[in-house]
Formats: structure tokens, sequence, C-alpha cells
């Protein structure tokens, strides 16, 4: 899932400093999951709002609504009889719903409420964890269904590098060694050959690095 | 240095475009870097330019100083982090090529070896500032340096296509003089008139401003251009021009020259680009000169 944070509370004041009445738009898609900007995160920052408006001397009306997918025209289109009434919708999804409101909605100021972390799993309860990169071109397979592209900090394609101690990476001791995961991995696997095969560089035209991306399936047109 | 006094001077720059080889044969590019001497204030090294891997900037830069030829060296932010940069910057100090600008750099889908990773850690305002920082005494990350470098900046300002843009260009120029530039580097002119436009846009930025002069090689590059080049224009006369002469390489010297010469009444300097056949600059400059 995509995984989020909610912004620091003076940013989020700052930021709708200009308007007096504002739609606060949950998702109840990923940021629901990870508690970031669901029904629950909209009630509740819908009622910090108002309080710290009103110590202000400044009230804002904050009206609260959650859509079932921020990130899909079809759900944002319901907005389309009601959001003219408002100076201001304030997102509580991730990027991908911020910008399909202000793609629908041009003339509306689309103001984001979380931060927008990374593609991850639930390690354990309230803790979320990078998985995947998006890279366009997944080595899980030869990896032992760990990436290194997520999940070591170098993104190196034949680890372990000089830095791994112990099973931890060099910049903490909290965060394991991608590589050291991969080769216990294969070993549990029977699969050690893959591990001393050279990889290739990467082709990384599949990642962002290829410039802004899409998928088209002409098979799904209407 | 002569550059940096040239600049201070008001006098027309003279600048030509030298491509490093891509290998380390460099005997076309020591005999092309002769054949300069005396003719031109500097020589632009670009860095892997088109995306195309070749001899590092710093590397043929420093080749040119060897023979004689002041340089500006080129920073690609597509290939460098701040780190790398900055490390690069310095290095450019103590090995006396001081004139140095950055550009973002072309898309490596453009490049010969687009599965590589792009960097664009820095962009060419924030490189400005972060050579100014050095000149100042401090890296990017506020640390005080064991002996400051000194640097004549430059900015490459960005093809427009129209008023608008042209005016957007005009005011990121400005506000990369206010960080430091001193020179501007516009593309490639083939209409005056749409380039004094410019110029006038753009005002006294307090910067010398060069005008870009692309040798037209071929019919085909023309048309290429006008394809496919943002805010190219190259007109039909021109075209049909090159397409009667008798001797179209000598008729596209020409061309280039009489743009050159036409450029001293709307900006500081010409650079010449002759995109591998930098055996015709002198040509170019002796038309122009005259």
């Amino acid at each position: 899932m995509i995984t989020a944070t909610r912004k620091p509370m003076e940013e989020i004041l700052k930021s709708v400093e200009p308007f007096s009445k504002i739609l606060l738009l949950g998702c109840n898609e990923c940021v629901t999951v990870c508690h970031a900007g669901g029904r629950k995160e909209v009630a509740l920052l819908g009622a910090a709002l108002r309080l710290g408006r009103l110590q202000k001397g400044l009230p804002m009306e904050v009206e609260e609504l959650t859509l079932e997918r921020q990130c899909d025209p079809e759900y944002v289109e319901e907005l389309s009889r009601t959001i003219d009434q408002y100076d201001a919708v304030c997102s509580m999804a991730c990027g991908c719903g911020v910008q399909t409101i202000a793609e629908r909605y041009p003339s509306m100021p689309v103001m984001p409420m979380v931060n927008t972390a990374f593609m991850g799993a639930s390690e354990s309860h309230g803790v979320w964890a990078e998985r995947c990169a998006g890279c366009g071109d997944c080595v899980l397979g030869y990896t032992g269904g760990i990436c290194p592209v997520a999940r070591c900090s170098k993104r190196i394609f034949n680890g372990p590098c000089g830095g791994s101690t112990k099973g931890k990476c060099e910049i903490s001791n909290d965060v394991d060694c991608a590589w050291q995961l991969i080769w216990d991995r294969l070993k549990e696997l029977g699969q050690t050959e893959l591990y001393s095969k050279l990889m290739e560089p990467k082709d990384w035209r599949t990642a962002r690095d290829g410039g802004p991306r899409r998928i088209v399936r002409e098979d799904m047109a209407l | 240095m002569a550059f940096a006094k040239k600049l201070k001077s008001k006098d027309f720059c003279y600048l030509a475009e030298m491509e490093t080889p891509k290998g380390v044969d460099l005997s076309a590019f020591v005999n092309n870097a002769d054949r300069l001497k005396g003719r031109v204030d500097a020589v632009l090294v670009p860095d892997l330019s088109h995306a195309v891997m070749r001899l590092s900037a710093l590397a043929g830069a420093l080749m040119l100083k060897d023979l004689g030829l002041e340089t500006i060296v080129s920073f690609s932010c597509r290939d460098r982090n701040r780190l790398a940069m900055q490390g690069d910057l310095l290095a450019a100090h103590v090995l006396g090529l001081p004139n140095v600008m950055a550009t973002e750099g072309e898309a490596l889908e453009l490049g010969d070896q687009p599965g590589a990773k792009a960097v664009q850690d820095l962009s060419p305002a924030e490189f400005l500032a972060a050579a100014k920082g050095l000149c100042d005494g401090r890296d990017m990350g506020g640390r005080e340096l064991q002996g400051p470098p000194s640097f004549v900046l430059g900015a490459a300002i960005g093809p427009w296509t129209d008023a608008a843009s042209a005016a957007s260009r005009a005011a990121e120029a400005r506000q990369a003089v206010e960080m430091g530039a001193s020179f501007l580097i516009a593309p490639p002119v083939f209409s005056l008139p749409d380039f004094a436009a410019f110029a006038q846009e753009l005002g006294d930025s307090g910067a010398m401003l060069m005008g870009s002069v692309l040798l037209l090689k071929s019919v085909g590059m023309a048309r290429y251009l006008n394809e496919n080049m943002p805010g190219v224009n190259v007109d039909e006369d021109t075209i049909r021009r090159l397409r009667g002469a008798s001797d179209r390489p000598a008729e596209a010297v020409k061309i280039a020259a009489e743009t050159v010469q036409g450029l001293k009444e709307y900006c500081n300097g010409a650079l010449l680009v002759t995109a591998g056949w930098e055996d015709r600059l002198p040509d170019i400059l002796e038309l122009a000169t005259r």
C-alpha cells in the first residue's frame, strides 16, 4: 500500500490560513489502512482545525467527507455538485489523490494534509516499512523475495557493500542489510547460485529515470 | 584571467564550443584547438552533452588550457549529486579552470546509454548558489572550507517559443545574474529579430549576453531542428540558400558568420557551435571578424 503520515499541525494551519470554508477530504484506501487519512483521521483533523482556528480568533467552517478512492475519477466526480461552496479542498489522500482532485477541479485550491511516504507493508501494529520502489522491472524472483532497490540503502544490485556489519546497514543499527536478508533467504531456498551470478547494471528507464510513467491497457479501453 | 577581463570590458566576445572525444585519441581535438588559439576568448567544453558518454569536460578543459586556450567548463546537473558537483567545482579551481556554468543536461533517453540513472540533485540555479557559497568559504552543508575557490560563473538560458516563454526565460536569466552569473548563454539564434526581442525583454541584466550560433551543416539538419528543437525556426529562405549552394559547407559557414555579425548589434558575444565540424570554426571566425 501507499503509506503516508499527517503533516505537522503548524504547517497545516499555515496552509489553510487564507480560507474560511474548506472541505476536508479523506480517502478510504491506503491512507485509511495506514491510519493517516481515513474517516477517523478526517474527524480528528477536522476537530483540531476548528479548534486551532478558533484559538486564533479566525473560525473556519470545516466539512468532512471521505471518498471511496481519491485517485479514481469515478469517485472524485461526486464532488462536482457541491465543491463550489468551498474555498479549498484539504485532501488527506496520498499525492495521487491530491492530484486527481486538482486535475478534475482546476479552479479549486487543493492542499495536501499528509506527506506521502512510500510503498510499504505492515511489519507489526503501527509499524510500516518500505518494500517496493516501483522500479518497473521486478527482480524479486532472483533476490529471494527481498528488494535491493527498496531495501538496500545504496540500491546496489550486487551486494552487500563494505558497510554491512552483523546483518545491519552502515546507516543505522536499526536497518537490516538487505543483502544479508537476501543471502539468508536464498540459503533457505537452496538458491545460492543466484547470489553468485553478477547482475547487469540496471536499466533505469522503467523506473522514474525514464520520465513520468503511464500504463496503457488498450484491451480495457471503453 | 583574460575572459573575466573581457566580460568587464563589454567588448564583443567570441566563444567556441568544443566537444571532447569519445575515447582517448585527442589528435583531432588538439588540432582543432590549436587552430583556435588567439581567435576566441574562451572555449566552452560541454559536459556529456546530448547524454552521450565521452571524455569528461574537466579533462578536456585542462587539455585546452595546457594548449594555451581559456575555457568555460560546463557541469551537467544530470550526472552529479551535490557532493560530486562541489568536489568537481573545487577541482576546476585548483586546475586553473575558473569559468564554470551548469546545464540541466539532456534526458538520458536521448543519449547513447539510456538505461542510466539520472541524478538531478541540483538545478543550474542551485549550482550557482553552491558555487557562490564555496567562494564565500562554505560548502552546502554549511561547513567551512580550507581555502575558498573563486569562479567566473555563467548560466545557460533555455529556449523560448513565444513572447510569454521569452519573458519567463528572461526572468530566469535575471535570477541567475542575481545569483552570481556574469555571463549568459542564449540558445541557437536563427532569427535575429526574435533574438533582438528577447534581448530587449532581458534588458541590462548586468551580465554579458551571448547568443549561440549553431552551424547548419545540412538541409536535413535544418529540417530536423525545426521539427524537434523547441524555439527553433530556420526560415525557408535560409534552407533554400543552403540547398542551392554549390559548396554547401562553405555556405553554412557564411550563414553562421553572418549571424555572428548580426548578433553584434544585440548582445555582447557569440558562442559558435559546430557540432562535430570544429575544423570549420576558424573559417567562421575569419568571416565574422572581417
